[in-house]
């Protein structure tokens, strides 16, 4: 199951699937030494500690509970930022070249 | 800073009470004949670019008739100008000039000044630069003491300093405290009219103005039109576009992100961002002369969060014909520079993961910086990358990381020509 929320520029996928298998907690970890501490462990899965509604104020987008998930725990964040009309200017580019 | 067109820079002097020529913004060369019958006079056809001396360069043209007008700014559409494309001009009334001033107040940034500067001339319609040098004797100054503010008889003084008529004082006294007015209201930096005429009818007319704004201040001008506020001699490229919409709404922290050549046609450009402003320049000095170039200046700083870092990254590397990628940070930062080292990991995984041996090179000092380090370090350890990451030991050694820089990128091109 994909638990998801957003924050200030973008939107937080946690694949809970892969979360029942982790042993680490490193997204917790990560959240509490580079982001704002609002991540917790409930029922093997990491959720966010503090309410939804509250995720695009206090989530600094700091990044890091992807990366030391990937690294140290089992990939299972990923975190969508997306940037307007980029993906269609490198598109262009790709026409262009050709 | 912002610097407005000819003609958004006159809607603000209108606005003040100046009289500007009749005239309309065109865009094809059916709307410049359509805007010539209805001025129905003869008419000028002035190219809307950011350039000096556009008259010299045929981005001024005179017309007779509506079906002239249109033909000779057939010419005008889509051509270039010192690089620039020319998409909309400006068609206004030819006005019968007596006499041509110039006018225009500036901010002095001196330590010892600070304050706006009034200039004005009786040779106007050339540049004031060349009046200085030829002419000094035709040029009057006056720093505003801003708290005493500028007065009517400050203007007068000016331009009696200059011998102007006396039945001239009036009018043109009023045409600079008018400008100072436009000029305190929108927070200008430069605010410059060139020509200021005395029409054959006795008349004081604004031919010619450009106004550059404060970017900071633009949050208070919601009347004034812009692309993006930042000081660019060029129209905006859509890779700047699109860097600005990652900074319009997000205060945390700076990013920008300036296209230093638009179409890379040469060996040697490299991405470029700098960590803060100074330090940044000397990373661009030392790969100039290592025989690199910049594609970009970009900047983070002042703490940004790492999704704007990620986002700054993806745009540099978006510029194609770039050889490298150097993050320059060649300063003691008080940031968490963790942020920086988080945001680049993920956009070179997600961008360089299929770019075999490109060079990157890091140089990241400061608060966190060894945590930062091995988050680069760790993080790009399986993408086939040259890189290499450096910290505070070489943060004054400009040379030797500009020259591992030159050598990565040689490397490369061996690379991809063996390939």
């Amino acid at each position: 199951m994909m638990y998801e929320f957003i924050t200030r520029t973008g939107k937080i996928f946690i694949d809970h699937d892969k979360c029942e298998n982790c042993k680490s907690n490193i997204c917790v970890d990560s959240c509490r030494t580079y982001g704002r501490d609002i991540l917790k462990i409930d029922n093997k899965r990491a959720v966010l500690a503090i309410d939804l509604s509250e995720s695009s104020r206090l989530c600094n987008e700091c990044l890091a509970c992807e990366e030391k998930c990937r690294l140290y725990g089992q990939d299972a964040i990923m975190i969508q930022l997306p940037i307007p009309n980029l993906v269609s200017f490198r598109k262009n580019l790709e026409n262009r070249c050709l | 800073m912002v610097k407005l067109d000819e003609y958004q820079s006159k809607r603000l002097i209108e606005k003040a009470g100046f009289l500007i020529p009749n005239g309309y913004i065109a865009f094809t060369p059916e709307d410049v004949e359509e805007i010539s019958e209805k001025i129905g006079a003869k008419v000028v056809i002035k190219a809307q670019i950011m350039i000096s001396s556009r008259f010299k360069e045929g981005g001024i043209i005179f017309a007779n008739n509506p079906i002239e007008a249109k033909e000779l700014s057939k010419k005008l559409f889509y051509s270039e100008i010192k690089r620039q494309r020319i998409k909309k001009v400006l068609v206004e009334e030819k006005i019968d000039i007596d006499k041509e001033y110039y006018l225009g107040i500036i901010i002095n940034d001196s330590y010892k000044i600070r304050s706006p500067v009034i200039i004005f001339s009786t040779e106007g319609g050339v540049d004031i630069e060349i009046v200085s040098s030829r002419n000094p004797e035709k040029i009057s100054t006056m720093t505003v003491d801003i708290c005493h503010g500028f007065k009517q008889y400050d203007a007068y003084n000016l331009l009696l300093d200059l011998g102007i008529p006396s039945h001239l004082l009036r009018s043109l006294g009023d045409a600079i405290c008018k400008l100072y007015e436009v000029f305190k209201r929108y927070d200008a930096r430069i605010a410059e009219i060139n020509p200021l005429v005395l029409t054959k009818h006795g008349k004081i007319c604004a031919v010619d103005c450009r106004i550059t704004i404060d970017d900071s201040s633009l949050i208070n001008h919601p009347d004034v039109e812009y692309d993006i506020p930042r000081d660019i001699d060029r129209p905006t490229t859509e890779l700047e576009k699109i860097a600005w919409s990652i900074e319009e709404n997000d205060y945390r922290g700076i990013s920008f992100f300036n296209q230093m050549v638009l179409e890379i046609t040469d060996e040697g450009y490299v991405g470029y961002h700098g960590i803060g402003g100074g330090g940044a320049i000397l990373g661009v000095d030392a790969l100039n002369r290592h025989g690199l170039k910049i594609a970009d200046y970009a900047e983070t700083s002042g703490n940004p969060p790492a999704s704007k870092v990620y986002r700054l990254a993806k745009i540099i590397l978006s510029q194609p014909g770039i050889e490298g990628y150097f993050l320059s940070g060649f300063a003691i930062a008080n940031q968490e520079q963790w942020h920086h080292a988080f945001g680049l990991v993920k956009a070179f995984r997600e961008d360089l993961k299929n770019k075999r041996g490109f060079p990157v090179v890091i140089v990241i000092a400061g608060n966190k910086e060894k945590e930062s380090i091995e988050i680069l370090k760790d993080g790009l350890k399986d993408i086939p990358i040259r890189l290499e990451v450096y910290g505070r030991k070489h943060v004054y050694d400009t040379d030797f990381i500009a020259s591992r820089m030159s050598l990565l990128i040689e490397e490369y091109r061996k690379e991809i020509r063996k390939r």
